[in-house]
């Protein structure tokens, strides 16, 4: 009890500690313009996707537009992955196809197909979303080649968090 | 046209050839502290060719600026042994020439603190002052490529086969533009090129 | 061998100041190269000696400072982008200390390597090893997802509100490095967003809101469009020529949307 009572302590008083470090270093000039250069194109991309899914005012037409914002963000992660063979670049865009994925287009699907009969056009449209997002997943995964990528561990946190999301699609 | 061998050149930094080749292997190895030194290094004379190229100090020291992040960027690429001066001029070259037709050419005067050369008198100051303005406006006047040329190869003190490269050609065409740049501005100039005192002489045919 | 042919190789040397022997014969020769050479010569040394006027800002000291870690450019005008010193951690001890046992010990492990590598490094950073994450691209991503989330017009006013704000204030960060083209694409997202944040203001369906709620809503929303419109122009008065036009684009389409807004507000009142 009382090694317990000296671990809590210490711990106590290294997180202290490190809260009271402050929030993480801004990145330099050099670095904010070199990721912009990077991510233009991207930026741009998800500015329309964006600017589109505010005009977006049913579950399903939310749901189109995030699986298209989607799409966009797997290709650019299949890009990192084999032309760019950049391991953060890759993990980093993996991840935010899985908050899109998982925050955006899940919810709306669910939204969506609470809304129409099981037999209607849009049920069926539905269907079509939730494949066409589970072979997109799959295909990001394919497209990580082993090595420096594949085998690097922010990627495989990455691609693991992905399999989860895939794994709730399919059911 | 006949070759001679490389003079002492002007304004060529000191030359420590280790030291700024460590400085660059470290860089290209993610030390971000030595491309600092090498902007140190080269900063100022960027910033004076690019000046001369735009004639305007704000667009001059926003295209140093692009210039050395783009150099940060992609020194990995930068063959070492090779000539570090000039790999970030062609760069700064690019730059120029991407931002020509966007940018407001504003012909400047020069300014009043203009650091000319040593003078003793104010007289003669006043006099070289007015050459320098003279010069300075006849080589605004100049086509672009003559004038990138020539001020690279005088005012920088690069050699005509560095020159070349900055610019992306050949070593006789560089020389060829500098050739005419000077040709055109003798032309100009004449007049005002005249030592004080001196007679006026007639050229044998 | 004639003057034109003489003069013309002096012309093409390296430096005419240094003439060969094989021209020096000629030159002592012929009055008129004598004196052409000393005009050549009297040109070659003005231009090495053209004054340059100094350079506008410090550009090259703050660049040096931050690749040498001794600050961090700040974004231009923009209020402290200060985060508050939350500590996650904290919390996470306070709420669930009883439950902290063997896990307290794995993280104190973790801890204590994080807190030894991060206290002896220096401020290189391995940029081969590494690529940062996009702080701008994580928001931006956030905002869609955001407008995915909102349900109502008033939830996509907001998100589409933020977003207006996080492209202002990157813009006026980037001021400083990015070239006007890229600030024009800035400039231009920033337009598109606001056309965005109009266009729902204008088909807001008329029960969506009482006419109280909307004029406070969007009075809300047209001050936030003019504290941009504040922080532009303060900006404006720190950037060099090339980034003031992306910017007073960014300003004039601010108070475009902070004006149409207003008037929205008073739409049927």
């Amino acid at each position: 009890m009382a090694r317990y009572a000296l671990l809590l302590t210490t711990f106590a008083a290294l997180a202290a500690w490190a809260g009271a470090q402050g929030p993480a270093p801004s990145l330099t000039a050099a670095d904010q313009l070199r990721l912009f250069k990077s991510n233009r194109a991207l930026l741009d991309n998800l500015v329309d996707h964006g600017v589109k899914m505010s005009a977006a005012d049913t579950p399903l037409a939310r749901a189109e537009e995030c699986r298209r914002t989607a799409l966009t963000l797997a290709t650019y992660t299949k890009r990192a992955a084999t032309e760019d063979q950049n391991p953060d670049r890759v993990a980093e865009l993996a991840n935010l196809l899985g908050e899109v994925v998982r925050e955006g287009l899940a919810p709306n699907l669910d939204e969506a197909k609470r809304t129409f009969p099981p037999e209607s056009r849009q049920a069926k449209r539905v269907g079509e979303l939730r494949d066409t997002t589970k072979h997109d997943l799959d295909a990001v995964r394919a497209a990580i080649p082993a090595g420096k990528v594949g085998d690097n561990a922010k990627v495989q946190a990455a691609l693991a968090r992905l399999a989860e999301l895939r794994a709730k699609f399919g059911e | 046209m006949t070759r001679d061998t490389e003079p002492f050149l002007p304004n060529e930094p000191a030359n420590e050839p280790n030291e700024e080749a460590d400085w660059i292997r470290d860089a290209q190895a993610g030390d971000r502290a030595a491309f600092a030194r090498l902007i140190e290094r080269y900063w100022d004379l960027l910033y004076r060719w690019l000046y001369r190229m735009t004639r305007d100090r704000h667009a001059a020291e926003d295209l140093t600026q692009e210039t050395f992040l783009k150099a940060l960027a992609a020194v990995k690429s930068f063959r070492p042994g090779s000539n570090f001066r000039a790999w970030v001029f062609r760069i700064g070259q690019n730059n120029f020439v991407n931002q020509k037709r966007a940018e407001r050419r504003t012909k400047q005067p020069l300014p009043d603190d203009i650091a000319g050369p040593d003078v003793n008198s104010a007289e003669t100051a006043t006099e070289n002052r007015e050459a320098l303005e003279t010069v300075a406006r006849a080589i605004d006047e100049l086509p672009t490529d003559f004038r990138a040329a020539l001020t690279l190869r005088v005012e920088q003190g690069l050699s005509f086969r560095d020159v070349a490269r900055i610019l992306g050609t050949t070593e006789e065409t560089a020389r060829w533009r500098v050739f005419k740049a000077r040709q055109k501005l003798l032309k100009v100039l004449s007049p005002e090129l005249l030592p004080p005192g001196a007679a006026t002489g007639e050229a044998k045919e | 061998m004639k003057c034109q042919a003489v003069q013309n190789r002096i012309l093409a040397l390296l430096d005419p100041r240094h003439i060969p022997s094989a021209f020096l014969e000629h030159v002592g020769d012929c009055a008129a190269c004598r004196v052409w050479v000393e005009q050549v010569a009297r040109l070659e040394s003005l231009i090495e000696c053209l004054p340059v006027p100094p350079a506008p800002t410090d550009k090259k000291a703050s660049l040096i400072a931050e690749l040498t870690g001794a600050s961090v450019a700040e974004p231009l005008a923009t209020p402290s982008r200060a985060r508050p010193m939350s500590s996650p951690f904290r919390t996470f001890i306070r709420e669930n200390a009883n439950l902290v046992g063997g896990l307290a010990a794995a993280i104190l492990v973790a801890f204590g390597v994080w807190a030894f590598s991060g206290s002896t490094k220096g401020p290189k950073a391995d940029v081969a090893a590494t690529t940062p994450e996009d702080p701008f691209l994580k928001k931006v991503a956030g905002r869609t997802v955001a407008l995915a989330k909102a349900t109502t017009p008033t939830a996509r006013l907001q998100a589409l509100s933020g977003w207006a704000d996080d492209l202002g204030t990157e813009a006026r960060s980037m001021a400083r490095v990015a070239s006007p083209d890229e600030l024009q694409e800035i400039a231009r997202w920033f337009g598109k967003v606001k056309d965005g944040m109009v266009k729902q203001a204008e088909t807001l369906p008329p029960r969506a809101l009482t006419p109280a709620e909307r004029l406070t809503q969007f009075d809300a929303l047209a001050a936030k469009m003019g504290d941009t419109v504040t922080q532009t122009n303060k900006a404006l008065e720190e950037v060099s020529q090339d980034a003031k036009p992306a910017l007073e684009r960014i300003r004039d389409t601010a108070q475009d949307g902070q004006q149409k807004l207003r008037d929205l507000a008073r739409k049927g009142v």
